[in-house]
């Protein structure tokens, strides 16, 4: 059913000043995949991510998208790819209209199609009200959602998401996750990390596992519990990355914060 | 980081905090805290560059060591201590309250104190003094070395007297300023909510700006430099003249001159601060209380519509990608207020500057010589504006989201960086170069209108230049605000003596028969020569 991947890495290797974030990473992506980016913090995650969309250039190995090679520079590759950064950075002083006009505008799109297409996106995930109120008054939830919708007008083939579910109410969360498997379904591809190990199990057809910038584990859900034999993706995440220490850890904390009393 | 030699003389009057109910171990505390993050607050851009060390705000005190110097020589030429310290108090308000305004508002109108620390159990009381004796810290260095060589000075050269009297002063001056600064902030936060009360503080910030300015010229005229060794005769408008308090006892003590004008207005300089400062102290916990309203979310779901700007962006640019920028360009600087508190001072200042040589130039001619003259070149001193601006264009507060440039298919850097340049071009400087040019035509009539043009056409030229040298690898809004205050002073100053580059090519022409119409020509050409190579669109030219 796989044919050319969509996403090639090749012995991938990032080393910052004293640091080797991603040491020979080799992965290849598929149309219509989910793959569920995890590891723990400072594994290289973002870092991959920000390599994949250009922003990081000066890496070793090859990434081929489309069977493009990143180091090419192709413009036209970036038309393809959605992304929502971590942390929400935006220049919160415009309007969710204002600010999606100039993305789509910038993905080549025309201004009176990306408005519509906006405000009836926006209408959808329930900001109708806010459509022309500065995003500096909004909260993480509503930012993100613009953020979602920023990464889509243009209706990219992959898609690139940090933490893509930070902020937003459990409800919203339900429709997030809906909409990245519908996309899956229609033939999209969706690339995304995340630390929140439950969100990831369910809703990734693919699982890949990043620890000290190496590929720990690789493959879905169900074949990750069959190497490990362990109830849930948290543990497993545990297990494969040494750390088996969570209760202890908590001990010693809570002792800590009440003074010293042992508790059983 | 409690070891600051401002804390440990903070620490000497303990007691006095003591005795107004304030926590001091709390207070001392906060304090130490908040010099600790002034000493970081250069922001550290993406990387993880090393942490600049040191005060940068110590740093910058150096210039105003060399401002201060500027005070030295009015303390020696003239005759009248009521105007030689009136000027040296000027100066000093001026530069004072300028840097309050300019670098501290933030201190004053931080809400996120309210958030972190009235969280633990710190009184308000406690809460204010910290915030109050952090800007007198700042404000006290300031004062230091900016005065503090000129102090010494008169301490050699006019006696222990003299320099008491001054120090004296210096600290009700002060305490006027701080009063003024924090009350005028205080009023706006009781008029307005949310939002527009952002706006509006950003407003009064650039309207301070540019009114101390010009007061400052007003100050000088008022004086009439040759008339600083005339004996001083008081008129009644000298009272709204804070200066004038603070040297009045000079007149009076030194000077000898007992009159009871004078006298009131040594009292008016001793009694108007301490009022302003107690009722400000009185009032502070509704100043925090007010503050929350800067929190506040407001929802004001209208759509702006701007049929001028969507007028220009129709004319100004060609393709879909500069019209983005363009468009995008022009709701930034119009909503972003760390851009507006930077960039509005100058084009106040750009618009007020030329009329001001033609006042100096009327001093001693008659409107019909003025007309005769050529002193309309003065206009050029509104190029003042394009230096600032176009250097500004490179930053944002929310320069974080420039990762969306590298995302996005953009063709060519240049592109973008022309929607702004238009964008800043046809919402700021035009709209004031045209008042100009208007007023100017009111008083020079129709001859200088092809003058008129080619200045535009020069301006342009002129706007091209100045950003390609700034904007360098840089796309529009891509630096964070704080850096701007750093980088380009000398690039500034080399771009300022360039606007005389252009104002002699344009008099040497103006002598020439024909010359205003060839060099109308000529500055057609090279204005479409410099967009053309300066922003060129053909080569591949994307920054990452």
């Amino acid at each position: 059913m796989q044919t050319e991947p969509i996403i090639s890495m090749r012995n991938l290797v990032m080393e910052f000043p004293g640091k080797r974030v991603l040491d020979g990473i080799s992965l290849d992506v598929y149309r219509g995949q989910i793959i569920g980016y995890i590891g723990p913090n400072g594994a290289g995650k973002s870092t991959t991510l920000k390599i994949l969309l250009g922003l990081i250039q000066d890496y070793k190995g090859t990434v081929e998208i489309f069977g493009d090679d990143l180091k090419k520079e192709n413009q036209e590759v970036k038309r393809r790819i959605g992304y929502v950064p971590e942390n929400a950075e935006i220049y919160d002083t415009l309007t969710p209209m204002e600010y999606l006009t100039f993305v789509g505008e910038l993905y080549g799109l025309q201004r009176t199609v990306v408005e519509q297409k906006a405000q009836e996106l926006l209408t959808v995930l329930g900001l109708e009200d806010v459509v022309h109120t500065r995003i500096s008054s909004f909260s993480k939830g509503m930012r993100q959602k613009v953020l979602i919708i920023s990464s889509l007008l243009h209706d990219p083939d992959i898609l690139f998401l940090d933490e893509p579910l930070s902020g937003l109410d459990a409800n919203s969360v339900m429709v997030v996750k809906d909409i990245l498997a519908m996309l899956a379904a229609s033939g999209k591809t969706i690339f995304y990390s995340s630390h929140i190990m439950d969100v990831v199990e369910k809703i990734s057809n693919r699982i890949v596992l990043l620890y000290n910038g190496k590929i720990a584990a690789d493959g879905t859900f169900d074949e990750l519990k069959g190497q490990g034999e362990l109830g849930s993706l948290e543990m497993i995440f545990n297990q494969l990355t040494g750390f088996d220490a969570h209760e202890q850890t908590a001990k010693r904390f809570v002792e800590l914060v009440t003074g010293g009393e042992r508790i059983e | 980081m409690n070891n600051f030699r401002s804390l440990r003389i903070l620490d000497k009057f303990k007691s006095v905090f003591q005795a107004f109910g304030i926590d001091y171990s709390a207070m001392r505390t906060i304090v130490g805290l908040k010099l600790t993050m002034d000493e970081r607050r250069v922001p550290v851009i993406f990387s993880q560059t090393k942490l600049k060390e040191g005060n940068q705000f110590i740093k910058s005190l150096g210039l105003y060591v060399l401002y201060g110097l500027v005070t030295i020589p009015f303390l020696f030429f003239g005759d009248s201590l009521m105007l030689q310290l009136g000027l040296v108090y000027g100066i000093a308000m001026f530069m004072i309250m300028t840097s309050l305004i300019a670098d501290f508002s933030s201190v004053l109108l931080d809400v996120r104190d309210r958030v972190l620390l009235a969280a633990a159990p710190v009184n308000d009381r406690t809460l204010n003094a910290a915030k109050l004796v952090h800007v007198c810290i700042y404000m006290t260095l300031l004062t230091i070395a900016l005065l503090g060589i000129p102090a010494i000075v008169m301490l050699a050269t006019k006696g222990i007297v003299f320099f008491l009297l001054f120090v004296v002063m210096l600290f009700f001056l002060l305490l006027l300023i701080i009063a003024l600064t924090a009350m005028t902030y205080m009023i706006m936060l009781r008029v307005f909510d949310g939002e527009r009360l952002k706006d509006m503080i950003n407003y009064v910030q650039i309207l301070l700006s540019v009114g101390i300015f010009v007061g400052y010229q007003v100050l000088i005229r008022s004086f009439d430099f040759v008339g600083l060794s005339v004996t001083y005769v008081f008129k009644w408008w000298h009272f709204f003249i804070p200066p004038l308090w603070f040297s009045a006892p000079f007149e009076w003590l030194i000077g000898g001159n007992s009159s009871t004008s004078l006298i009131v207005l040594t009292i008016a300089g001793i009694v108007i601060p301490i009022v302003a400062i107690s009722v400000y102290i009185r009032k502070m916990p509704l100043f925090e209380r007010d503050l929350q309203k800067l929190m506040s979310e407001a929802r004001d779901g209208k759509r702006q519509r701007a049929f001028l700007m969507t007028l220009w962006e129709r004319i100004l640019c060609r393709s879909g990608e500069e019209r983005a920028c363009f468009r995008f360009s022009w709701q930034l600087m119009k909503r972003e207020r760390d851009f507006k508190l930077k960039v509005y001072p100058s084009l106040g200042i750009g618009f007020v500057a030329p009329f001001l040589f033609l006042y100096i130039f009327l001093e001693d001619a008659t409107l019909k010589d003025l007309a005769e003259s050529n002193t309309y070149f003065m206009i050029y001193f509104g190029f003042l504006i394009i230096s600032s601006l176009t250097m500004m264009l490179n930053y944002s507060g929310k320069y974080k989201g420039a990762w969306l440039y590298s995302v996005t298919p953009i063709t060519h850097a240049s592109v973008l960086k022309r929607g702004a340049l238009k964008a800043s071009l046809a919402q700021l400087f035009l709209p004031v170069y045209l008042l100009q040019a208007l007023i100017f035509g009111v008083f020079f009539g129709w001859r200088i209108v092809p003058d008129l043009v080619i200045i535009l056409i020069s301006a342009i030229v002129y706007a091209v230049v100045c950003y390609s040298i700034v904007s360098k690898d840089t796309l529009p809004f891509s630096r964070p605000m704080g850096e701007s205050i750093q980088s380009g002073t000398a690039k500034q100053f080399v771009l300022m003596l360039l606007i005389g580059g252009f104002v002699l090519v344009h008099i040497i022409m103006s002598k020439i028969p024909y010359g205003a119409a060839v060099y109308a020509l000529v500055a057609l050409i090279i204005c479409w020569l410099s967009w053309k190579t300066l922003l060129p669109v053909k080569k591949k030219t994307i920054i990452h």
